[in-house]
C-alpha cells in the first residue's frame, strides 16, 4: 500500500441501532462488488501464489499451460540458496535501520514543533508536509538527480563545506554509499507522517505533568522518558509496525535509483522476486519467495493488529 | 542564543532539509539546459525558463500518459467509492450471517504485501490478454483500495445515529429516499477522505504499474517518468518538469488536508 497517506482509524464503533428485521438479502446483495474486488482480484492471486509455490512454473511450462508439481522443490532451493540468505537479512536490515532513524529523527522534530514558536512550527510543518506529499517513485527519482556524480548538488555541497572531497563521489557505485542513499530517500519521505503522529500525541500529554517533574528537579531527558514516552507508547508501537511493513517493501525506491546494483548489492526481497520472477522467467521459485515474504509481513501485521486492538479497548 | 531562538533556528533548517529535494527539482525544471550541468550548480534559477514545461506540454507521450494515469484513476475513485460505501452500508446498517468474517476478511487482505503478488497479477493479467492495458491496472488498483476503503467509510457510517434514519422512516420517506437525503449528506466528509485515498494510491503507485504495463502506448505518467532514466543520457530538464507537474497536485491536496489527516490518526491512536 501506498507509504503516502496517513491510513486515518475513525472510530471503529457499531452501529447501537443495527436491526436485524430488514430484508435478509439487501446486504449480501450490497457486498456482492466488494466480494468481487477482493476475492476475485486479490485472494485468487495468493492463492495463484501459493500453487505457484509448489509448481515448476518455468516460461516453457506457461506457454505450453502445463502444470508440473513439484511439492517442496521450490522451497529448497530457495532455502539452500545463498543468494536469498544475503537477500532476506539485508532487507530486514535495511527496514531496521530505516525505522530506528526515521523514529529518532521523528521524536527530534515532534520535539522542536512542539516547542517552537508559532512561525517556525509553521514553516517546519509545512516543510514536512511538502516531503510527506512527495509520491515515493518522486523522491527516488529526485534522489538520484540531487547525488548524480557529476552534477549532483549533493556533492558540491560537501565539497564547498569541506566536509569530504566529493567533486566526482559516484554514492550509486559503491554497495555502502549505495545503501546510504537509499537509506536518506525512505528516511526522508517517513519522517514528516511519524513526527506529525509524535507531534500530535505530545499536544494530548497534560504540561502539568511535565512541570510537576520539573519542580521535582527532573530534567528533560527524564521527564521525555518517564512521562511522555509511556504516554505515547501507543502511538510509537503503531508506527513502528507500521514503518516497519512500509520499509519492507522498497521496490520503487530500489528499482528507480540502482536497480540492486552495484553487483546485486542492494538487491532487497521486492526486487528478487522481480528479477526472478519478471526477467527470469522462474515464476515458481519467484513465487515461493513471494509466499515467505508474505509470512513475513503478516507476521509483523500480527502484531501491529493485536497493537491496535489494544487501543480500541 | 536563547532556547527559544535555538529551537526556531533549528526548525528552519530541518525544514530546509525536506524542501531541498522538491526545490531541486523545481528548481532543475525551470533552468536553460546550460545550467543544470554547470559547475558550480547554479542555486536560483534566474531568469525563469519554462522551456522543459514548454517541451514536455508539447509532447505527445506526456498527454497520453496523462490521459492513462487520469482514466485509472477517476475509473478507481469512482468505482472503488461506490463500491466501498455499499459494503459499508451493509456492514454498518445490517446484521447477518458472516459479517464479522468479512470485517475480519478486509483487514487481513490488507496486510498481503503488494510485492509479493506481482507474479500472480501479471500472469492472471497475461492469460486474460489484460497484461499492458489499462482495464486490468484498475482491476489490481480497485483490489488495493476497496478493503481499506470500505473498512475506513463503515466506521464514519456506524458514526451516524440511526435514529435519523428511522424518524425520516416514520415520516414516510422510502428507504432510497432516507439513503439519499439522511445518510449521504452526513457520510459525505467521509466518502471525500476515502476517494482522497483511492486518488492518492491509484495517482502514485508505481511498483505494479511498472510490472503490469509493458506497452509504451499505455504508459501511465510514473512509468512514462521512469522511462526517462532508461534513455543513455538522462534528460534531466524535462524529467524534473514532468516530476513537478506530476506531485503539484498531490502536495496541494496534503497542504489542505493534513491538519484533519493528522488529527484522525492521532485521534485513533492515542483514544483508549
Amino acid at each position: 500500500m501506498s507509504t503516502t497517506l496517513a491510513p486515518v482509524a475513525p472510530p471503529a464503533v457499531d452501529a447501537p441501532g443495527t436491526r436485524g428485521r430488514r430484508r435478509v438479502a439487501t446486504p449480501y446483495l450490497l457486498l456482492i462488488p466488494a466480494t468481487i474486488a477482493v476475492f476475485a482480484t486479490l485472494l485468487y492471486p495468493v492463492g495463484r501464489m501459493v500453487a505457484l509455490s509448489f509448481q515448476r512454473g518455468n516460461l516453457g511450462d506457461l506457454v505450453t499451460r502445463r502444470t508440473v508439481w513439484v511439492g517442496l522443490d521450490n522451497y529448497r532451493s530457495v532455502l539452500t540458496d545463498p543468494v536469498f540468505w544475503t537477500v532476506l537479512p539485508r532487507t530486514v536490515g535495511f527496514a531496521a535501520v530505516c525505522v530506528a532513524l526515521t523514529l529518532t529523527v521523528a521524536t527530534g522534530a515532534a520535539l522542536l514543533l512542539h516547542h517552537a514558536s508559532r512561525w517556525a512550527r509553521v514553516v517546519l510543518s509545512v516543510g514536512m508536509v511538502v516531503a510527506w506529499a512527495t509520491p515515493v517513485l518522486i523522491g527516488a527519482v529526485v534522489f538520484k538527480w540531487l547525488f548524480d556524480a557529476e552534477f549532483g548538488v549533493v556533492n558540491w555541497l560537501l565539497t564547498e563545506s569541506g566536509l569530504c572531497e566529493c567533486r566526482h563521489r559516484s554514492w550509486l557505485g559503491d554497495q555502502w554509499s549505495a545503501f546510504a542513499v537509499l537509506v536518506s530517500i525512505v528516511v526522508w519521505g517517513a519522517v514528516p507522517f511519524a513526527a506529525l503522529s509524535i507531534y500530535a500525541g505530545l499536544l494530548t500529554v497534560p504540561p502539568e505533568l511535565g512541570e510537576a517533574a520539573r519542580v521535582d528537579g527532573a530534567g528533560a531527558y527524564r521527564i521525555f522518558w518517564r512521562i511522555t514516552f509511556p504516554l505515547l507508547r501507543p502511538i510509537y508501537a503503531i508506527l513502528t509496525v507500521l514503518s516497519v511493513i512500509w520499509d519492507t517493501k522498497v521496490f520503487p525506491q530500489v528499482w528507480l535509483t540502482t536497480k540492486g546494483g552495484p553487483y546485486q548489492g542492494t538487491v532487497m526481497l521486492g526486487v528478487y522476486i522481480y528479477q526472478k520472477g519478471i526477467v527470469g522467467s522462474q515464476f515458481g521459485v519467484a513465487s515461493t519467495i513471494a509466499v515467505l515474504m508474505t509470512v513475513l509481513l503478516l507476521g509483523l501485521s500480527w502484531i501491529y493488529v493485536r497493537a491496535m486492538r489494544q487501543e480500541a479497548r | 542564543m536563547t532556547r527559544r531562538a535555538l529551537v526556531n533556528s533549528a526548525c528552519v533548517v530541518l525544514a530546509a532539509l525536506f524542501v531541498l529535494p522538491v526545490y531541486w527539482m523545481a528548481s532543475t525544471a525551470l533552468k536553460p539546459d546550460a545550467d543544470i550541468v554547470s559547475h558550480p550548480p547554479v542555486l536560483v534559477p534566474w531568469p525563469l525558463e519554462f522551456g522543459h514545461f514548454a517541451r514536455v506540454l508539447g509532447d505527445g507521450e506526456f498527454w497520453a500518459a496523462l490521459r492513462a494515469s487520469l482514466t485509472v484513476t477517476v475509473t478507481v475513485v469512482t468505482a472503488g467509492t461506490l463500491v466501498a460505501l455499499m459494503a459499508a452500508v451493509a456492514l454498518a446498517r445490517f446484521t447477518f450471517r458472516g459479517r464479522t468474517g468479512f470485517v475480519l476478511g478486509l483487514i487481513i487482505v490488507q496486510m498481503i504485501p503488494g510485492e509479493a503478488l506481482f507474479i500472480p497479477f501479471y500472469l492472471m493479467l497475461r492469460e486474460t490478454h489484460l497484461l499492458g492495458r489499462l482495464p486490468g491496472l484498475m482491476l489490481v488498483y480497485l483490489s488495493i483500495t476497496v478493503p481499506f476503503t470500505a473498512w475506513m467509510l463503515r466506521g464514519f457510517v456506524a458514526s451516524i445515529p440511526v435514529d435519523l434514519e428511522e424518524a425520516a422512516a416514520m415520516d414516510g420517506a422510502t428507504r432510497w429516499q432516507t439513503f439519499w437525503r439522511v445518510l449521504f449528506p452526513l457520510v459525505a466528509p467521509g466518502l471525500l477522505a476515502t476517494s482522497i485515498f483511492a486518488f492518492i494510491t491509484a495517482w502514485t503507485e508505481f511498483t505494479y504499474a511498472y510490472v503490469l504495463i509493458n506497452d509504451p502506448r499505455n504508459y501511465p505518467l510514473p512509468v512514462y517518468i521512469q522511462s526517462f532514466i532508461g534513455r543513455d543520457d538522462v534528460d534531466h530538464g524535462p524529467q524534473m518538469a514532468v516530476a513537478f507537474l506530476f506531485t503539484l497536485p498531490v502536495v496541494v491536496f496534503f497542504l489542505l488536508v493534513q491538519r484533519r489527516a493528522v488529527a484522525g490518526m492521532s485521534a485513533g491512536a492515542v483514544k483508549g
